[in-house]
């Protein structure tokens, strides 16, 4: 155990040594996403405000809740889920999309995660523009909650890690769990409340909500956003998730690592 | 001390067998296929050591685990059993270049890639315009690589790679698809880094690279080293035994012996001339009346002191009949040699023969 934690650490070492490259190839990767289309990765933020738009209005009338607070609740929720989502569904083909490097030279495997976060990152970071938006049309003035972006996201990123890392081997040996974790998000999107509130769920389901970590890494990066400081539960739940979840993934990795190039 | 050493390394691959290809066990080319423990043994128990100041050629047939070897001596793969110690920074130059994206222009692709093989972003910023220049690309540096032709991707593979110093460097192949100019100025390069780094080991197919750039030849067969000594006997010994191989009459090792034939005669090598008149048979194939080769094949023969068939000398005879079908002199030949051995004429010959005599009766009345 401790000589998988070792091969782990050391890995992880060699990966911030040469944070330059990923660092660099993060900027590059949202920069060629620009490339041959006039908006690059505004189209994703495109598609997300005219999904915005359109579930704000009609389903603030379906559930009849006031527009300008569904608003203000659903674009941050959605901005935020699509942060967790893509994080964990593109985070499976990392390692299958770095063959070229992984059998050209010794790399440290983590620097490809890395790479990765921080491109995730950089396109979540694409998507606040919406928040903006919302902001100056519904005239809300951010608190000083809205520091507490700063460490939810950073949970939200420390269990993006253990999740792509983990996600990532598993992929590489069977390359069907990239469909399975695809369509899984896609059914864990509707049974975690991205577009319902939460109230109008009662209470036979209630641990659909209490029970779902999707849900409470949804809340420390959203409530900020919203102006309120997420539960003590959810931080609880994400603190515990990035403490077992890292030792796991990394434990496993550390266990796998001289193998992986084998399984290309 | 840049130093690496092998203990009884071994490699071999998982993979799905159907039941007939395990029954066929060991290729000719390709790992030894282990049917029991399903898996492709790539290299079997290598024990190599290789200190400082070592040149390294690797020689073997296709699949003979050339390139497996570089990559565990680059640390990609570990070896399954045995153990791999390599002490000093690597650089490979395999055929992907790491990093590279084809949306990428050029110049992008130089720092992309020049981070992904140990550079950092100061140092490869540094060095971007040398490497620029070498690749000779001009205006097509500014353009996505996508576009560029083989030989266009392969300069700037090569500039990137050659860019840094590293103590260890492993070479796959390499110069396969650049144009004569740029061929001769990349093994300029190649030799002056592989006279700066401490360890250089190089897998090729080329014996003339192998010769100027090695001074240590490792023949590789089937995942196991057979060979190992001076790299001018090494590679004359392994001429020696693809000939010899190709000899027996074995199909596979005489289509060999023409591979190798060819890429010693393009590159304008000397070919020892077993090899050569082993070549000849399996051109024979193709084409079985070439008269030129015919020729050669002959004059090879009488050089090895080996016998030559009378139906040998006809073939020829009859080879320079079809191009010059009036030679009075050469029909007399082959008179002369069906009369004397009781060989048989082929077909169109004998047209021409009857023809001829049609003639000279004719011209008689």
């Amino acid at each position: 155990m401790s000589t998988w934690l070792r091969v782990a650490a050391a890995d992880l070492d060699a990966s911030i040594a040469r944070r330059d490259l990923w660092i660099h190839q993060g900027f590059i990767d949202v920069i060629r996403r620009y490339r041959r289309t006039a908006l690059g990765p505004l189209w994703h933020t495109l598609h997300l405000g005219a999904l915005i738009l359109l579930l704000g209005f009609v389903w603030s009338a379906i559930f009849r809740i006031d527009t300008a607070a569904y608003f203000q609740t659903i674009t941050p929720t959605l901005i935020v889920w699509t942060l967790i989502a893509s994080i964990i569904v593109e985070g499976c083909g990392t390692f299958v999309a770095a063959q070229s490097t992984a059998l050209s030279i010794r790399f440290p495997y983590t620097a490809f995660i890395f790479a990765h976060l921080w491109r995730m990152l950089l396109i979540f970071a694409h998507h606040l523009v919406l928040l903006v938006i919302v902001y100056l049309v519904l005239g809300v003035t951010p608190s000083l909650t809205l520091l507490l972006v700063i460490p939810g996201l950073s949970l939200i990123l420390i269990n993006g890690f253990w999740i792509s890392l983990l996600l990532s081997i598993l992929t590489l040996k069977a390359r069907d769990v990239q469909q399975i974790v695809a369509s899984g998000m896609q059914i864990a999107l509707f049974a975690t409340p991205v577009f319902w509130p939460r109230d109008l769920l009662g209470p036979r389901f209630a641990f659909l909500i209490d029970y779902n970590p999707l849900y409470h890494l949804l809340l420390i990066g959203r409530d900020p956003f919203i102006g309120r400081a997420p539960p003590i539960e959810s931080w609880l739940w994400a603190g515990g998730m990035a403490a077992v979840g890292l030792t796991v993934s990394l434990l496993v990795f550390g266990a796998v690592r001289r193998r992986l190039a084998y399984w290309y | 001390m840049p130093r690496i050493r092998l203990r009884d390394a071994t490699v071999a691959f998982p993979v799905k067998l159907a039941p007939q290809t395990a029954a066929a066990g060991i290729g000719q080319t390709g790992g030894r296929i282990d049917a029991a423990t399903r898996q492709i043994v790539a290299l079997d128990g290598i024990t190599l050591d290789i200190p400082s100041g070592s040149r390294i050629g690797l020689i073997g047939h296709n699949g003979a685990g050339k390139s497996t070897l570089l990559r565990v001596l680059a640390g990609v793969y570990e070896p399954i059993s045995g153990e791999a110690e390599i002490d000093g920074t690597i650089a490979t130059l395999f055929n992907a270049t790491p990093g590279l994206n084809v949306d990428s222009t050029g110049r992008e692709n130089i720092i992309t890639c020049g981070l992904h093989l140990g550079l950092s972003l100061k140092e490869v910023r540094a060095r971007a315009a040398e490497i620029a220049e070498f690749t000779e690309l001009g205006g097509y540096l500014d353009l996505p690589v996508r576009i560029y032709s083989a030989g266009m991707l392969m300069r700037l593979g090569f500039a990137i790679a050659t860019s840094l110093e590293p103590d260890i460097l492993l070479i796959d192949e390499g110069l396969g698809t650049g144009d004569a100019g740029f061929t001769v100025k990349a093994e300029t390069r190649m030799r002056e880094l592989a006279e700066r780094a401490s360890i250089l080991v190089v897998a090729s197919h080329s014996m003339a690279l192998l010769n100027t750039l090695c001074t240590t030849g490792i023949v590789l067969e089937h995942g196991k080293i057979v060979a190992m000594g001076p790299i001018e006997t090494v590679l004359s010994d392994y001429r020696a035994k693809v000939a010899a191989d190709a000899s027996t009459g074995d199909k596979n090792a005489r289509r060999a012996a023409y591979t190798m034939a060819q890429e010693l005669a393009n590159t304008g090598q000397e070919l020892p001339p077993e090899l050569e008149l082993q070549a000849l048979i399996e051109a024979f194939t193709i084409r079985p009346d070439d008269l030129s080769m015919l020729r050669r094949y002959r004059s090879l023969l009488v050089m090895l002191g080996k016998p030559v068939e009378p139906a040998l000398d006809l073939k020829i005879e009859q080879a320079t009949l079809r191009l010059t079908p009036e030679d009075s002199e050469v029909i007399m030949r082959i008179l002369v040699l069906v009369k004397a051995h009781g060989l048989s004429i082929d077909e169109d010959i004998q047209a021409i023969l009857t023809n001829r005599l049609r003639e000279l009766t004719g011209a008689d009345r």
